[in-house]
C-alpha cells in the first residue's frame, strides 16, 4: 500500500491553507511570551516578599537551627531568582527570534 | 534634623509595608500608596524627598506615575527610583538620569539606592541654594 508522504500546492493554494496556521502560531509565540513575562513578574513578586521578610527576621536573635533554616530560605530565593531570569532571557531569546 | 521622607508607590501592599519595615528601621519616614491612580495626591500631600515608583501595576504603570508627579512644578523635582523585574541585578543602578531597583528586591541594595538617591539629592538642593 503506498502512503502519501506529501502534497503539491500551488503558491496560491499554500498561502490560503498555511496563513491561519502561520497566524496561529504568531499568535501563539506572542501570547506564550506574553505568560512567561507574567509568570516572571508574578515569581519576583514573590522573591521580593520572602527576600525582605528573611531579612527582617535575620535582625532577630536567632539560634543555630533557625539560622540554618534562613541559610535554606536564602539559597531557595537565589535558586527562584535564577529560574526568573532564564524565563527572562527566554522571553528575551522568543523576541529576538 | 527631619528624617528625609520616602513615597512607595506599588499595588503590591505586602511589597509596600515590608519595604516601609526596611526603611523605617533606618530613620526614614516612610508612606505608602497602594492605589498608583492616588499618587499625585498622596505626594502632594506628603511632599516626599524620594518616590520609590514600581514599574508593572494595573491601570497606571511606574512611568505613568512619574510624569504625572513630573508635571506638577511642587514635586517636579524629587527623584524617583523605578522598582521593576525588567533591569537584572548588575544592570541596575543609574540607567540615564533613570534610577532602577531589580526585583526581587535585595534589601542591602534597596538601602544603598535609596541612601545615594537621598544623598545626590541633597548635594543638588544645597548646590541650587548656594547659587
Amino acid at each position: 500500500m503506498r502512503t502519501t508522504s506529501h502534497i503539491l500546492l500551488s503558491p496560491e493554494e499554500l498561502d490560503e491553507d498555511i496563513q491561519p496556521l502561520v497566524d496561529f502560531k504568531t499568535v501563539s509565540t506572542v501570547e506564550s511570551r506574553g505568560a512567561a513575562e507574567s509568570i516572571a513578574h508574578d515569581l519576583n513578586n514573590v522573591l521580593s516578599l520572602i527576600a525582605m521578610a528573611t531579612e527582617l527576621l535575620g535582625f532577630r536573635e536567632l539560634g543555630p537551627e533557625e539560622q540554618r533554616f534562613l541559610g535554606i530560605i536564602e539559597d531557595g530565593i537565589t535558586r527562584g531568582h535564577g529560574i526568573s531570569r532564564r524565563l527572562f532571557d527566554l522571553v528575551k531569546w522568543a523576541g529576538a527570534q | 534634623m527631619n528624617q528625609p521622607k520616602i513615597l512607595i508607590v506599588d499595588d503590591d501592599s505586602r511589597i509596600s509595608s515590608l519595604m516601609r519595615i526596611i526603611l523605617a528601621r533606618v530613620g526614614y519616614d516612610v508612606r505608602e500608596e497602594n492605589r498608583p491612580f492616588a499618587a499625585l495626591a498622596t505626594a502632594q500631600e506628603f511632599r516626599p524627598d524620594l518616590v520609590l515608583l514600581d514599574v508593572d501595576m494595573p491601570g497606571k504603570d511606574g512611568g505613568m506615575v512619574a510624569a504625572e508627579l513630573a508635571s506638577d512644578p511642587a514635586i517636579a523635582g524629587t527623584p524617583f527610583i523605578f522598582v521593576t523585574s525588567l533591569v537584572k541585578g548588575n544592570e541596575a543602578g543609574m540607567r540615564g538620569a533613570v534610577r532602577f531597583v531589580s526585583k526581587p528586591v535585595e534589601p542591602a541594595l534597596l538601602l544603598a539606592a535609596v541612601e545615594e538617591a537621598i544623598s545626590q539629592s541633597t548635594v543638588s538642593v544645597q548646590a541650587k541654594n548656594t547659587r
